[in-house]
């Protein structure tokens, strides 16, 4: 360890005062030096990080609820052994949020990726006003979500513009009950959530296709590859890492679509729409069921956490590969 | 070794020493916190006087006090110590020694240094803050102003997003804050706020100053029992009337082509109905949506719609259905009068809007402001922003009518119940430096002098319900007599909604039930079932025991007035 130091850290002067500081205070070598100086924030990062984990553990292990009348540091005159845990395994209105929210996610971010891929090639070309539809493109992604939940509510009243537009396309009535019956209500969140994050799909998928060497692609052309070639064995392999991080991103900021559905629908008809954190948010600030919250968000964590590794895998395929 | 060790440990406090140093130096230690003075009182402390248990002590005025030594301020009738001046009707707003706001005024005066504030910090509910720091009507100071004139206390109004007072108010009271004198939330909440040690108790202040509250609020006793009383302790003071009151079209029901039509269909006259099923039929009657008619929105959404489902479920027993059973607290929504109220709810739905489920408040007043409905059933002061010709997108000005919630028929007697929801109600906080002072505020603001003057300013949205607020002639001219009338009518004959510990997870398991329902995944037998059964698992995990005190407590807040039928 003192020897990587040594080798491959600071310049020549900054060890030398490193090694004169351990000498001064005592210390044995400059590594022992280097501690004390990130100790700091060792102790930030245990306060930000560490506390409110162990807090949140600490309160998911009892019964309490400020309702109680006791502060939250009492806590443990509720402790109850983690039965939280177990009313959560058995609560379906939990697991339905959470599969709700992973329909969400399993329909809204592959169908943002196709979408805003499909407009990235389309981006590749020069046509007129490419500019200005550009600007207009990226124009959704920019509206706060708490907005763009009330223009879709007004949007998809039955008697709404949306109704409107397809009674005068088709010559029907067109009736249908988008936000007060249950599936319907879940098409429009995910129409709602398409809308507003496809630009940011596209944005990163266009840069990552920008990134791709011209020359290569005029070779192949010039070998005869056809398009369909010339991705599968030369585009996407370069924009796969750059595809895998924003389906990632996306998938990660989908499961925490709160905003857009409480304007909507507020989680109804019923608890039709209920996401994962919508179900957090009235547990924790309408129940005022805390303890209940904390282990419940703990179960999250944890399902987060397994789900977040094995996505980033492929990125750290080819790394492994490159260096065997 | 040891004397290396002791070596390296004091250099290292050396070197921490000299960085403290230099922190100061710089100015960083100046922005160190000044600490506290005395620890805030433990939240809902017993009074250390004998309290005045709600119900069983009049708070009925004492023998006169003496006036005080302060001098009358120029503008005050005779024999006033106080109140508003600087406009025509200053008068009716002013108050002598002996009266509620009198005793406040000079209770606080009285009080020791120690035991008042230079500022009372309140926590509001935004949209109400105008009826505090907006002088009305013109000339006139605003709340706050003549508060601090009268007392040299500052009112520090921070506002707050209506629905997230009681949110605010866990925060201030779990982080150990103390931020706030006074708190705001929804009169439902009053239960869990005062489970959770929010909500100081008032019983000593109420015994020693006498508000009279029974004698000043419509529906006398009854109405202190819904609004200001959990768990048999004072400790809410309420600043609104929102009761659901039942608005219609008068233009269609007095229109002759309309009567004739209607008699001829259902055989008896078109009025404002008694029971629901004449509401129904109404509704029926006049749902009309190619012309733009739809027959009746009183609200079905989530948070809103199921104080509509109340007022069927409640008038469902004589002299009331009852939510729980306050002897086990086991729920009776599961009941006939449970399962009826679903179904009625939910079969109803065909003569409202297509949107009903999503339409909020704000979407049922532009409807009834278009002339878009015959019938709704919304907060009181609907014909005060629509049936106001000031109001230039009102379609319905001159058209406009209110009646009392119908009801049903029982063993030959009406039975009509109308519910308050969700009402402002402000309460001292647990962790006041000065709860009699705020307290005391409290008292003189809702006093019958000063209240009427409050809630007459169009500039919040507080609504009346005192009897001084009913013969206000701003507070009439602005409701409408007729609406005024209706709400006399409909207050005695209010229950309160589900107000015990837990409110709004009852609330939340109901709707879910009554939306599934409407959305016809359960029958109306199925969803009061499940219901009843996550009320029975959310009053256990409260404490059983705990609940049943509480409705026990509350049972002086249920109405018995029943009326006769017409024949």
């Amino acid at each position: 360890m003192e020897q990587t130091l040594s080798t491959h850290s600071s310049p020549t002067s900054w060890r030398r005062a490193g090694q004169v500081a351990a000498l001064w205070l005592g210390l044995r070598s400059p590594v022992h030096f280097a501690r004390l100086l990130i100790l700091p924030a060792q102790v930030l990062l245990l306060g930000i990080v560490v506390f409110p984990l162990i807090t949140e553990v600490y309160i998911s292990l009892t019964s309490w609820t400020p309702t109680r009348g006791a502060n939250w540091w009492e806590a443990y005159k509720y402790w109850d052994w983690g039965k939280n845990y177990v009313i959560l395994m058995q609560d379906g209105y939990f697991w339905r949020a959470l599969g709700r929210t992973a329909l969400i996610v399993a329909v809204a971010v592959p169908l943002e990726f196709l979408l805003g891929l499909g407009l990235a090639f389309l981006f590749l070309e020069n046509f007129r006003f490419k500019g200005l539809f550009h600007t207009l493109l990226l124009t959704p992604m920019m509206v706060v979500p708490a907005v763009a939940g009330y223009m879709f509510f007004m949007l998809f009243q039955s008697t709404g513009p949306v109704n409107a537009i397809l009674s005068a396309l088709t010559g029907l009535n067109v009736q249908i009950p988008w936000l007060i019956h249950g599936r319907w209500a879940i098409v429009t969140v995910i129409i709602a959530e398409v809308w507003q994050w496809t630009p940011l799909m596209f944005l990163i998928l266009l840069s990552g296709l920008l990134g791709i060497p011209e020359d290569q692609l005029r070779a192949a052309t010039i070998l005869g590859a056809n398009f369909w070639q010339k991705f599968r064995y030369l585009m996407w392999p370069m924009l796969r890492p750059v595809a895998v991080i924003a389906l990632v991103i996306r998938g990660m900021e989908a499961v925490k679509i709160f905003d857009t559905i409480f304007l909507m629908t507020g989680g109804g008809p019923a608890r039709a729409t209920e996401s994962i954190s919508i179900y957090m948010y009235k547990v924790a600030f309408k129940d005022i069921r805390w303890s209940y919250a904390a282990a419940a968000a703990i179960v999250i964590l944890v399902v987060m956490t397994v789900i977040a590794s094995y996505a980033l895998r492929p990125l750290q395929a080819p790394a492994g590969e490159e260096t065997t | 070794m040891q004397c290396r060790d002791s070596e390296t440990l004091y250099r290292i406090v050396a070197v921490l020493t000299l960085v403290a140093v230099i922190l100061v130096a710089c100015g960083g230690a100046t922005s160190a916190p000044t600490p506290t003075t005395a620890p805030a009182p433990a939240p809902t402390q017993a009074p250390t006087e004998a309290p005045a248990t709600p119900g069983s002590a009049p708070t009925q005025a004492p023998a006169a006090t003496e006036p005080p030594a302060v001098p009358a301020k120029p503008g005050l009738a005779p024999g006033m110590i106080g109140g508003p001046t600087g406009f025509a009707g200053a008068e009716r707003y002013q108050y002598g020694p002996d009266s509620p706001a009198g005793r406040a005024i000079l209770g606080l005066r009285a009080l020791p240094d120690d035991r008042k504030c230079t500022t009372l910090r309140i926590q509001l509910a935004g949209g109400a803050e105008g009826h505090f720091l907006v002088g009305y009507p013109e000339g006139a100071p605003a709340v706050a102003q003549l508060f601090e004139e009268e007392t040299g206390i500052k009112l520090d109004v921070v506002t707050v997003p209506a629905d997230d007072q009681f949110t605010k108010i866990i925060q201030d009271v779990t982080t150990g804050g103390g931020q706030y004198d006074i708190y705001s939330f929804w009169g439902p909440d009053k239960g869990s706020l005062a489970e959770a040690g929010a909500l100081a108790r008032l019983d000593e202040y109420v015994a020693k100053y006498k508000p009279e509250w029974e004698k000043y609020y419509t529906g006398g006793e009854t109405t202190v029992q819904q609004f200001n009383v959990y768990g048999g302790h004072y400790v809410a003071v309420a600043f609104d009337g929102d009761y659901q009151i039942w608005i219609y079209r008068k233009d269609l029901f007095e229109d002759p082509q309309e009567q004739a039509a209607f008699k001829a269909r259902y055989g008896y006259d078109l009025k404002w109905p008694e029971t629901w099923e004449q509401l129904d039929q109404i509704s029926e009657f006049f749902h009309r949506p190619e012309q733009g008619l739809i027959g009746v929105t009183d609200l079905r959404n989530q948070y809103w719609g199921f104080t509509n489902w109340y007022q069927r479920y409640v008038s469902g027993g004589i002299p009331n259905q009852m939510y729980f059973d306050p002897e086990t607290a086991r729920p009776l929504i599961d009941s006939p009068a449970g399962v009826q109220a679903t179904r009625e709810y939910a079969e109803t739905l065909k003569w409202h809007s297509p949107d009903a489920l999503s339409w909020g408040w704000p979407e049922q007043y532009a409807n009834m402001a278009a002339g878009g409905t015959a019938i709704t059933a919304a907060f009181p002061n609907m014909p005060k922003f629509l049936d106001n010709p000031a109001n230039p997108d009102s379609k319905v000005v001159g058209k406009l009518a209110s009646g009392v919630t119908p009801g049903r028929i029982i063993d030959g007697k009406l039975v009509r119940r109308t519910v308050w929801w969700p009402n402002v109600t402000l309460g001292v906080s647990g962790r006041s430096q000065c709860p009699e002072a705020a307290y005391l505020f409290l008292q003189w603001a809702n006093s019958p002098s000063i209240y009427p003057w409050m809630v007459a300013n169009p500039a919040g949205f507080m609504d009346p319900f005192q009897v001084t607020d009913f013969e206000d002639p701003i507070v009439i001219s602005s409701y409408h007599e007729y609406q005024v009338e209706s709400y006399k009518q409909s207050i005695p004959r209010a229950v309160p909604p589900i107000n015990i510990n837990g409110t709004n997870e009852y609330v939340a398991a109901l709707e879910t039930q009554l939306q599934a329902v409407i959305a016809g995944s359960k029958t109306p037998e199925q969803a009061m079932r499940d219901a009843a059964a996550e009320w029975e698992q959310i009053t256990d995990r409260l404490g059983r025991d705990k609940q049943i005190a509480a409705l026990k407590a509350q049972m002086a807040a249920w109405p018995t007035v029943v009326d006769e039928p017409s024949p």
